[in-house]
């Protein structure tokens, strides 16, 4: 089986601090309109409840933005990462709307998309994404997919996320408390 | 407005335009050559050079879509894979196709050769409009991803098609004409009809997600349906009742009509493309 990397998320422990999507944005020095990880907001006022969870790109085995994209700017590389040659892009959009989980952001003043590679720069340094390692919380890692998988429990989806069956996101969320019911 | 998504909307409406017309003029040079008279070969002869300009439109707005306009060819590279490459290749055929139509009907209008151009030009435009809907079968986007979405296409060559050509016979009053423009009134009735069964069964999906939900109010919600409605639907219904009750209608009349179809059937396509792109980012 070709290795597959992937992330893990701890939503039951984030408390949404977004120390994640600034270092994000620090070390991959993105555009203001640009965010390769975002973490989103769950509110509900009854029941009550808030939740966040901090998501980039999920490499996923299916990646939408690769099937659709006309340029072929989208590669899956041996190690599962989805990385985009930005250099190739027209900015037509086409993954911006493939995507289920919106990674891929247009700039307008580029005229350009681009999208989380998973740190592969610090990767092929044997480092981590800087995401997992900003973490205050350790609420996030990085790894192969099977291995978190034999680390860690959790789900691919939860009520009101994409269907994991469109993509097979490489991710493991343990989701939090109001999403368990 | 920034999710009208206006470039794509003016290229699949104008390029949709565009293959409607050269099918409908194909069918009538086919099936009833005499309807052409030497009184009306000057309007269709109009209409069969009308093709070009309206593909050349259609194509140059797709440029306008690209953050980098000028790395528009890049588009190709993927054909194996996008169908968003391979729309273009259709669409580059048929203005190739539309060029050498356009041009006989401009140059030799009395040569009836041009038809199995015309008839060349119909299928790799009928191919290129499935194609152009299938680009929008995005699993993740379950508003675009339906047979409803091909379907909204051809018809919208259909109703513009058929409109396009009774505005061509439109002063003509013999015999022959007449009953094609009877032919066309029934043409333009079923498109509307099968339009209203469109709209009506993505009305239905309502609920199927959140997403879903929000595109069909987004939909029916908008003061732009309303003008989708009265001028691509309650307008095109009058003009076909007017053919098929006795053919005679003046041609301002379906110039008006003409208009109204056309901004109906953008008004429509505004609609596809805000009532998801609005929801942006969806997750």
């Amino acid at each position: 089986m070709a290795k597959q990397v992937g992330f893990y998320m701890n939503m039951a422990n984030c408390y949404g601090c977004q120390t994640c999507q600034v270092a994000c944005k620090s070390e991959q020095q993105t555009a203001p309109a640009v965010s390769f990880r975002r973490v989103r907001q769950f509110n509900n006022d009854y029941p009550v409840m808030h939740a966040t969870l901090s998501m980039g790109c999920n490499h996923c085995e299916k990646p939408q933005c690769l099937v659709n994209c006309p340029v072929g700017a989208y590669t899956k590389l041996d190690n599962g990462i989805v990385y985009q040659d930005h250099s190739k892009c027209i900015g037509c959009r086409m993954c911006v709307m493939a995507c289920p989980y919106g990674v891929p952001q247009y700039d307008p003043e580029e005229g350009k998309t681009s999208k989380c590679s998973y740190c592969k720069e610090r990767i092929d340094q044997g480092l981590q994404p800087r995401c997992v390692e900003a973490c205050p919380g350790g609420n996030l890692a990085a790894g192969d997919l099977e291995e978190l998988k034999a680390k860690y429990s959790g789900v691919q989806e939860f009520p009101g996320m994409p269907a994991a069956a469109i993509t097979n996101p490489s991710i493991i969320i343990n989701p939090a408390k109001a999403f368990k019911k | 407005m920034s999710t009208w998504e206006l470039p794509l909307v003016i290229f699949t409406v104008f390029g949709q335009w565009a293959i409607g017309l050269a099918i409908m003029l194909t069918l009538v040079e086919y099936f009833s050559p005499a309807t052409i008279t030497e009184a009306n070969l000057k309007q269709f002869r109009m209409g069969g050079m009308a093709v070009l300009p309206l593909v050349a439109v259609g194509l140059l707005f797709s440029i306008f879509h690209l953050g980098r306009p000028f790395a528009a060819y890049r588009a190709l590279f993927n054909l194996g894979q996008s169908m968003l490459s391979l729309e273009i290749a259709f669409f580059l055929v048929v203005g190739v196709l539309a060029l050498i139509y356009s041009y006989m009907w401009w140059k030799t209008p009395d040569k009836s050769s041009r038809k199995i151009v015309g008839a060349a030009l119909s299928i790799v435009g009928l191919a290129a409009i499935v194609i152009s809907s299938k680009v929008y079968a995005l699993p993740a986007r379950l508003a675009w991803d339906s047979l409803q979405t091909t379907a909204a296409f051809i018809l919208t060559a259909v109703l513009l098609g058929a409109v396009s050509v009774a505005l061509l016979l439109g002063k003509s009053e013999d015999e022959t004409s007449l009953k094609a423009k009877k032919v066309f009134g029934w043409v333009i009735l079923g498109a509307v009809i099968a339009t209203v069964v469109v709209l009506a069964l993505f009305a239905q999906t309502y609920g199927a997600s959140a997403e879903q939900s929000a595109a069909v109010a987004a939909t029916f919600a908008s003061a732009i349906f309303v003008v989708r409605l009265v001028l691509g639907i309650l307008i095109p219904v009058a003009l076909a009742g007017l053919f098929v009750a006795n053919g005679k209608s003046s041609s301002t009349i379906i110039s008006v009509a003409l208009f109204s179809v056309v901004i109906g059937e953008l008004s429509g396509r505004i609609l596809f493309y805000s009532s998801v792109m609005s929801q942006y980012p969806w997750f």
